[in-house]
């Protein structure tokens, strides 16, 4: 009867936390997606960076931080809920949101090679987040 | 001078500032508390090692803009993945965190990434 009860206790301790890392995975995809539309406002801004005047009177700029901001708290409050293995690769969705930005905003060419790099630098996030977990 | 290496030079240094923003930012976390009140604001505000962070952060943002106005956004973006080797090794040496074989991995993949989408 002892044996049981702890075992459900396990059981529950462990369904916590897969809740806990569920919230973590919502709260880091929409941090990555707040952080590519930042990224896509830093890209429109960067036309006119060629004096201090033009950097503090930069709307998109000014947009493209604030949101970077908002996607700053998200982020930290996901690390504060989740497991750093479980948030690290889809921090490195990012990767993928700007790319297609790139593609369908921006109309560059982007070839076979920068997927593939992608994919190794998403892989290699991944790994650091499982090397920092504890 | 070659275009490609001015990218190459506005990246690292705004990877460098951007790693050490983020050093402050965690050391300045230490006593960080997300509440909505006055004092709450007043706290964040006056931690001064969070609050140079940002600054940092900042800094090194502006100097990335000054390598995506210079490059494709498809090709720059992914080299800020270089940002979590600074970081990686700044946490070895400075916040004591001990490196194992997931993180040389990951180090070694984001080179690998880095190297082919810029080629």
């Amino acid at each position: 009867m002892k044996n049981k009860g702890i075992k459900t206790e396990k059981k529950g301790a462990a369904v916590k936390t897969v809740k806990k890392d569920f919230t973590a995975i919502i709260l880091v995809i929409s941090c990555t997606i707040l952080t590519s539309i930042g990224q896509i406002l830093f890209k429109y801004s960067s036309g006119r960076l060629d004096s201090f005047h033009s950097i503090i009177t930069n709307v998109p700029l000014i947009f493209g931080f604030l949101i970077y901001g908002i996607a700053a708290i998200l982020l930290i409050m996901a690390l504060r809920t989740g497991h750093l293995s479980v948030i690290y690769p889809f921090v490195a969705l990012s990767f993928i949101w700007v790319t297609l930005a790139s593609i369908f905003l921006f109309k560059e060419n982007v070839h076979m090679l920068n997927w593939l790099g992608i994919a190794s630098i998403i892989i290699g996030v991944s790994f650091i987040g499982f090397g920092s977990q504890k | 001078m070659n275009t490609q290496i001015i990218i190459w030079i506005f990246l690292i240094i705004s990877s460098i500032i951007g790693s050490v923003g983020a050093l402050f930012l965690k050391i300045g976390s230490a006593k960080f508390r997300i509440h909505f009140s006055i004092n709450g604001i007043l706290d964040i505000l006056t931690n001064y090692k969070l609050m140079f962070g940002i600054f940092l952060y900042g800094l090194g943002t502006i100097i990335f803009l000054m390598a995506l106005r210079l490059g494709e956004l498809s090709v720059v973006y992914p080299l800020t993945s270089l940002g979590y080797i600074v970081i990686t090794l700044l946490s070895m040496y400075f916040l004591k965190e001990r490196m194992n074989w997931y993180k040389w991995a990951g180090i070694g993949f984001i080179i690998l990434g880095v190297a082919l989408v810029k080629m």
